[in-house]
């Protein structure tokens, strides 16, 4: 009597482990660093909107867009939040991932320069501030990053040769960087990931030169820019995970650019910045966040404008990335 | 005459006496220097703690009483043992795996003068990379999980240990293994009675030394992909602009080196046991 009680207590625990393990559907996704960009990610993972979806999502930290790429195209990882320009590069070289929410639609950084640039060139042109670069000394994240790639853009469009003109040094990802190389002179301005600007600001150091987030530059608007991505493969054998991580990012999403909550959930996820940090970080990310998470080819297309992608494969862009996982 | 003897008789009392001095602070017993150790260290905590804000900015160093702020904080949230876990398991099966394949390939290559001739360049060359690049290649290769932590930690063990041991059982007396093998010894009685006990020393001196590359190798694979782990901390601390917490999980892998070396420390010290160390 007693072993058939044992028994079915352990089909029973059995059944209902795997009514559990079925309810949530165990992903992995990788997230560059611990980026202020990646806000729908946080705040799907704070807010529960992963699991009210059905998933058991675990995200993985990885240094580097690179890396990111690597973990999705090995299917290491699931998905990942990557940047489109390493879809298109990895396209020109005959390797595909595929995009399938765009978190946000225009670049990470800012030209940021110190107090004298910024006093010099106050209510300048844009014309007039990007040539105020000239024999001044800019921090970019890495060589022959989009950062640089950008600044080629701006400095080709009005009349400036980098180098030449323009001397590069580079300084990595980290906001702490960038602190430290305007304190000690290093350069004169940057293009560091937001909200390293924010922070530069804080500390008196300098200001935001030329607003590429908010739009001023017509060739970094309305782009494919940070996007979460997925192999081929993923689309194929198992499109209702699919469906479910890019209904929870749009969910997450709406949530974020919600001022209210979106800006208390990101405060607790980096409580080490002040309240006053915190807020003009969040105002200065959150004109990047897209509404609804859609892609256009256009926006493809102007990526690879400035990208320029080293390979020789002709890339398909109907085939780097997909609105058909969003809803109607 | 008279006064040059004076003179050399004072010059040699004072040499005299900073002989004795050095030779006292040479014998202080274990206790005073432990006292000693602390006050230095206390001493470094102060400087520190003034210089914050006043000399350097502290944005860029903390300060003492903030990092010890935030190690209480993680201590008593319970938030740093996930951490501390993550990093020792991969550290210590790391090292594991790395000691014994280095062990074993040094007393093959040591006791096979054809093969070490054969492999030495490529060993050496091998051994000039810079193995913390490999990280991204071991990513790709073990995952983002704990194995690719473990084989960037074993293989900056393995060669440590490889090259020590192998010189070790290189510098085995020739005339105690040849006696033996004239008293008829086989090979594994040669191997486990003379090569290993006398290369010993060799090897616990590439073990101690590669302990730390085993905790740098397991930090730096978390640092570059991870969850969880120690060099995970630092990296997110970072990002978050938190100089406090990256110096507090900074002290916290320094304590876990000194832990790692004084147990291998005392391992040696059991397994040499039989040895005379001075007459």
């Amino acid at each position: 009597m007693k072993s058939i009680r044992f028994a079915l207590v352990a089909v029973l625990s059995a059944m209902v482990m795997c009514t559990a393990a079925a309810a949530q559907e165990a992903v992995k996704i990788v997230n560059i660093g611990h980026g202020y960009f990646s806000g729908p990610l946080y705040v799907a993972v704070r807010e529960g909107i992963f699991k009210k979806h059905g998933l058991d999502a675990e995200v993985i930290t990885v240094k580097g867009g690179a890396l990111a790429f690597q973990a999705v195209f090995t299917e290491e990882a699931d998905f990942g939040i990557l940047s489109y320009e390493h879809v298109l590069t990895a396209a020109a070289q005959g390797r595909n991932i595929v995009s399938i929410f765009n978190i946000a639609d225009r670049p990470l950084n800012n030209v940021v320069a110190d107090n004298e640039l910024l006093e010099a060139n106050k209510d300048k042109s844009l014309a007039e501030r990007v040539r105020a670069l000239k024999g001044h000394r800019v921090g970019t994240p890495s060589a022959g990053g989009s950062g640089e790639k950008m600044l080629r853009v701006l400095a080709r469009e009005y009349g400036l040769t980098l180098p030449g003109d323009v001397e590069l040094a580079y300084l990595g990802g980290d906001p702490a960087a960038y602190v430290g190389a305007f304190r000690g002179d290093v350069v004169d301005a940057a293009m560091p990931f937001e909200p390293a600007g924010v922070l530069l600001e804080q500390e008196g150091l300098g200001g935001t030169l030329i607003n590429i987030m908010s739009g001023e530059v017509e060739a970094f608007r309305d782009l494919i820019f940070m996007t979460v991505a997925t192999y081929p493969g993923m689309l194929e054998k198992n499109p209702e995970l699919v469906k479910k991580v890019v209904a929870a990012f749009l969910e997450a999403q709406t949530v974020l650019l919600d001022p209210e909550r979106g800006k208390a959930i990101m405060a607790a996820e980096f409580p080490k910045l002040t309240p006053e940090a915190n807020d003009r970080a969040y105002e200065t990310v959150r004109q990047i966040w897209t509404e609804d998470g859609r892609m256009t080819l256009e926006g493809a297309k102007k990526v690879y404008d400035y990208l320029q992608p080293e390979g020789t494969a002709t890339i398909d862009y109907e085939a780097t990335f997909t609105n058909a996982y969003l809803p109607e | 005459m008279t006064v040059r003897l004076d003179t050399d008789q004072e010059g040699r009392a004072v040499r005299s006496r900073k002989r004795a001095a050095r030779r006292s602070a040479a014998e202080i017993g274990t206790p005073a220097m432990a006292v000693l150790q602390v006050a230095f260290g206390v001493l470094i905590l102060v400087v520190w703690q003034l210089a914050a804000g006043r000399l350097v900015d502290e944005f860029m160093v903390s300060n003492p009483l903030a990092v010890i702020s935030r190690l209480w904080e993680w201590i008593a949230s319970g938030t740093i043992w996930i951490h501390v876990w993550a990093t020792v398991y991969a550290t210590l099966v790391g090292f594991a795996i790395g000691a014994a394949a280095g062990v074993v390939g040094g007393v093959w290559l040591g006791l096979s003068p054809f093969l070490s001739r054969l492999l030495n360049p490529y060993i050496w060359a091998f051994n000039a990379l810079p193995k913390v690049a490999l990280a991204p290649l071991f990513i790709l290769w073990f995952g983002l999980d704990i194995n690719s932590k473990i084989a960037l930690a074993a293989v900056l063990v393995v060669f440590l240990v490889f090259v020590s041991t192998f010189s070790g059982v290189r510098e085995v007396d020739r005339d105690l293994t040849d006696s033996l093998r004239l008293m008829g010894a086989s090979r594994s009685q040669i191997l486990f009675k003379v090569v290993l006990p006398s290369a010993t020393s060799w090897i616990f001196v590439g073990l101690k030394t590669s302990v730390p590359y085993a905790l740098i190798g397991t930090i730096i694979g978390e640092m570059i992909a991870a969850n969880r782990g120690l060099g995970y901390l630092v990296q997110l601390a970072g990002s978050e602009f938190d100089t406090a917490g990256v110096f507090a999980a900074l002290v916290v892998i320094s304590v876990l080196a000194v832990i790692f070396n004084e147990i291998v420390g005392s391992v040696q010290l059991r397994m040499e046991g039989w040895k005379v160390v001075g007459r």
